[in-house]
């Protein structure tokens, strides 16, 4: 191979760049210039080159060339859900992932007529019964069920039935769906640093593993399919190296287990930085968010409707979601490449810092009792409102931007007669056992405001 | 129940052994061979990887921080509708708000994209009434209307009292036009340097050249050919200057290219990091003493071909190749969303629109570091593969003697022809820009009310003697044929008139 094109220029080391960065500084001073400190404790520097890494990087296996799109569907009618599902389908999503809210859906109504599409279920609430008559079911088309019973409590502040229910029924679910799913979307969307997310992923799933440890047999445990959904925020890069990072944190954990090694990723926007006022702006962030998911190795993708915090589900934001990832694949071929991040110096400088500052707090978690223990006790939702406070400061001194809002906002619409559903934080009175998780966007306060002054 | 102790384990590394065996292949329309998974192999010979930001060959970027210290210009291309008073001022409302609390945004007034018909000086009046001085620029296509608009623009201002130092500004050369149209720009060559002449010592911030190879990619043409003949009219550039007796320091500064950003994320981040480095080597042959002649200063605009269609989807486009363009280290933005017309945009459509560089810049801290994709096995190997692409096309130009004897021999048309699949775009699009040339076509009916006046009022004897100093005006002589044009503007010669008069001289 001929590689002589640029034979007449010299290579540049990590020292001689910084050497021309500080003349050019012209006395700036540098950390306080380029160095940017992030809530994740990492330090980013303003470049980054093959000295960053000990070795070259062996590949990941991140299967991004395989990724599919995925359809969230509520099903609050069976006949409406599944007409829903083969319209999606005939218009290119490559997957359902149908929500269910009580064991009256027929699932064999709800999946008349699907073929080959891969289908998510998620099911809102707990019943042997009813997973057993899933399994019995004839179908061309591959069925996974989602149930998290933690991620319930973590969400509810409350078990489905008891804690002994609960983990008793988890123990026979999962030797029907030999599969286990932990939601960690949660945990961002309420706040979390992303050390925080994967940290809590972890733990979550470790107490799963802790039960099914002496459970399940030697052969499930090495095809156990896990599965963790992850909401996926506007910072680019970072979301990138946290999927990577989940990845890895998971072969550790699983290896200790001599469970698969391999999870699986389902990846959606994330909610916290979306905005009712300048709603439009939302299309840019859910573009960025999906190419993060995407080449950070997520296995399917459940876009976000634009104004999915204010309108109810309808075709036109639907379709305007699913064409921005067939935008993605087909049009910017982001699934040509299996491992287009691997070796990028940057993306894997921070996958291995949040990788291992995670596994720092994983063990801490650990070692005070585990995840559930942390969670009764509130030591989660406390370290989560930290950060989310913290952020909000941020947002409210105008350092963390949403832009239409805090930076170049337009002039205000008026938006009052466009809700249809209630975009904020509802104060719910009920009594629950642990204190929940609450989901809660860093616009809020701000909109609400904006909107007394429509009145 | 004892829990499992689990605080011995170690974060694993990756093991390298792929589950997927079959390595697929995928081959891009330049040609390039793009396989399903990249390992350290695949840049195990690589010789650029250790190049840096801000020394050359500038790989990673044209200053040695980039975005840290500097964001790029976002430009807004204002695209110039009628000269009804009123549509002019609506549109420009809107725009002039965003535009005051940002210092790195510019408004470039377009001469090129518009439909607007300047006609005398006083359509150039109208024009500056618009202009907020400190961040708008106009940007005036090299053909036979250069002159006359340069000379328009001068005369409105000095009449307004305006100091020339104040006004900025560029030319700019449309690559894909010369290619197509087989018009040589060699008549406007001796013109464009008395242009400068004059602009380096009255309107110093109005002295440089855009190439611009942005409607290549309009047409259709891949990112090897945009990228090579684009960099060939720079190098064309280069030698003509040198042998009209100017040095490469006071010549390569001076130009500028303009990129069209494709839907190919990865493709056009290489094309842009593979840009630099080229241009680098190119001009390094003429031994330059300034450190600036060898940066390639990058204006990139998304394109507009997929835009016409649903204009959410248009957003979701526009955002990608905008972030391409940031990604891949440009100076100079345009993201276009909408067809120009978007006065008729919904209203959220259009607040985004403004929005997707903001977005990109404030939210996604894609800015945080330098050259943030580099090392990527992927990334690294499709910059290689374009390198050589289009260093491979730019020794096909070389060896025919150069850009303007490569397009007498007809070699770059017949290259975009077959890269171009879609030849109708090709024809629609050279289609437009005749149209285009065309000021003469669509007058307004309040113009041609405004022209009988200014037609009326004017000096005949001075215009046709100040156009007679044009038509007697040689190539060889040393007084500058701007200073001629600029006194037939004063004395309200229309555009036409000038043109004509200017066409007896090329001729």
């Amino acid at each position: 191979m001929n590689n002589g094109l640029f034979d007449e220029f010299n290579d540049v080391s990590a020292k001689q760049w910084k050497q021309k960065i500080q003349f050019d500084l012209k006395g700036a001073d540098y950390n306080e210039t380029l160095i940017w400190n992030t809530n994740e404790a990492i330090s980013v520097k303003p470049f980054y080159n093959s000295e960053d890494l000990k070795n070259l990087p062996e590949v990941s296996n991140t299967q991004a060339t395989e990724w599919q799109i995925c359809q969230p569907i509520f099903v609050a009618n069976i006949e409406k859900s599944n007409k829903k599902a083969l319209k999606a389908i005939e218009l290119g999503t490559e997957s359902i992932k149908f929500i269910i809210p009580n064991d009256t859906v027929s699932i064999e109504d709800l999946l008349k007529d699907i073929q080959n599409t891969p289908i998510f279920l998620e099911l809102q609430f707990l019943s042997e019964k009813y997973i057993e008559k899933i399994k019995t079911i004839s179908t061309e088309t591959p069925i996974h069920i989602q149930i998290d019973t933690i991620g319930n409590l973590a969400k509810s502040g409350n078990w489905f039935n008891n804690l002994n229910d609960d983990v008793s029924k988890f123990k026979s679910i999962i030797k029907h769906t030999e599969s286990c799913y932990i939601d960690a979307s949660l945990y961002q969307n309420a706040g979390a640093t992303m050390v925080q997310q994967l940290a809590y992923a972890l733990a979550h799933a470790n107490e799963y593993l802790n039960v099914l440890d002496s459970e399940i047999s030697f052969e499930t445990k090495a095809s156990l399919k896990v599965t963790f959904n992850v909401s996926v925020g506007s910072n680019y890069f970072f979301e990138i190296a946290k999927l990577r990072a989940l990845r890895l944190l998971w072969k550790t954990l699983a290896s200790e287990y001599k469970v698969n090694t391999e999870c699986y990723i389902i990846a959606t926007p994330s909610k916290r930085n979306k905005t009712v006022f300048n709603s439009s702006t939302n299309l840019l962030r859910n573009t960025t968010e999906c190419m993060s998911a995407i080449l950070g190795g997520a296995n399917t993708i459940c876009n976000l409707s634009h104004n999915a915090i204010f309108k109810k589900t309808n075709s036109i934001s639907e379709r305007i979601a699913r064409n921005q990832l067939q935008i993605l694949k087909q049009e910017s071929y982001l699934n040509k490449v299996n491992n287009p991040a691997d070796g990028t110096y940057y993306i894997e400088s921070l996958t291995q810092q949040l990788a291992e500052k995670a596994l720092i707090l994983f063990k801490d978690v650990e070692n005070n009792g585990g995840f559930l223990r942390q969670l009764k006790e509130g030591t989660i939702q406390r370290k989560i409102k930290e950060n989310a406070s913290k952020e909000q400061q941020q947002f409210d001194a105008g350092e963390l931007i949403l832009v239409g809002l805090n930076k170049d906002a337009t002039p205000i619409e008026s938006i009052k007669n466009e809700l249809e559903l209630y975009p904020f934080v509802k104060i719910n009175q009920r009594k629950t056992l642990i204190e929940p998780i609450i989901e809660k966007r860093l616009a809020e306060t701000f909109e609400q405001i904006k909107l007394k002054e429509e009145d | 129940m004892a829990r499992k102790n689990l605080q011995h384990i170690v974060l694993k590394s990756e093991s390298g052994e792929r589950i997927s065996t079959v390595p697929e292949t995928f081959t891009t329309s330049e040609g390039i061979t793009i396989k399903s998974n990249y390992s350290k192999r695949d840049i195990a010979n690589l010789r650029h990887l250790n190049f840096a930001a801000g020394i050359p060959p500038y790989l990673r970027g044209s200053y040695s921080t980039m975005y840290l210290q500097h964001p790029w210009t976002i430009c807004e291309h204002i695209a110039l509708l009628k000269t009804d008073r009123k549509e002019l001022s609506t549109h420009l409302d809107f725009e002039i708000p965003y535009n005051q609390n940002r210092d790195n945004k510019v408004l470039v007034f377009d001469f090129e994209k518009s439909d607007l018909n300047i006609i005398t000086v006083e359509d150039m009046t109208l024009l500056l009434d618009q202009f907020a001085f400190d961040n708008s620029s106009v940007s005036i296509p090299l053909n036979s209307t250069t002159l006359p608009l340069m000379a328009f623009f001068i005369v409105a201002a000095e009449e307004k009292g305006i100091k020339l130092e104040q006004l900025s500004g560029t030319f700019q050369l449309n690559v894909f036009k010369v290619l197509m149209a087989q018009e040589t720009d060699s008549a406007y060559q001796k013109l464009l340097e008395d242009i400068l002449k004059f602009n380096t010592q009255y309107i110093p911030k109005f002295n440089g050249i855009t190439i611009s190879g942005y409607q290549l990619q309009e047409a259709g043409a891949t990112c090897d050919i945009e990228l090579a003949y684009t960099l060939a009219f720079g190098l064309e550039s280069i030698k003509k200057g040198i042998k009209s007796g100017l040095d490469i320091d006071s010549i390569a500064p001076r130009l500028s290219f303009c990129f069209g950003v494709g839907m190919n994320h990865f493709m056009e981040i290489a094309k842009m990091r593979t840009a630099r480095m080229l241009w680098t080597k190119l001009v390094k042959q003429f031994n330059p003493k300034n450190e600036n002649s060898s940066i390639l200063r990058m204006h990139c605009q998304t394109t507009e071909l997929l835009k016409k269609e649903n204009s959410h989807n248009t957003i979701t486009r526009g955002t990608i190749e905008t972030a391409s363009a940031i990604l891949g280290g440009t100076q100079y933005l345009h993201t276009t969303v909408l067809n120009t017309n978007n006065s008729l945009a919904p209203h959220g459509v259009k607040s985004s629109t403004t929005h997707v560089q903001s977005y990109l810049l404030e939210e996604t801290n894609i800015t945080k570091t330098v050259d943030p994709w580099a090392g990527s096995f992927y990334l690294e190997k499709l910059t290689h593969d374009l390198a050589e692409k289009v260093w491979g096309l730019l020794e096909e130009i070389e060896a025919l003697g150069g850009i303007s004897k490569a397009i007498e021999a007809g070699v770059p048309q017949s290259r975009i022809k077959d890269a171009s699949e879609k030849e109708s775009i090709i024809e629609a699009n050279s289609y437009k820009s005749q149209e285009k040339d065309s000021f003469l076509s669509s007058k307004t009916d309040i113009q041609s009310e405004q022209l009988q006046l200014i037609k009326a009022e004017r000096n005949l004897e001075k215009v046709n003697r100040a156009l007679l100093k044009i038509n007697g005006y040689s190539l060889s002589e040393k007084s500058d044929v701007l200073t001629l044009v600029i006194e037939a503007a004063r004395e309200r010669a229309t555009i036409d008139e000038i043109r004509e008069a200017l066409d007896i001289i090329s001729k």
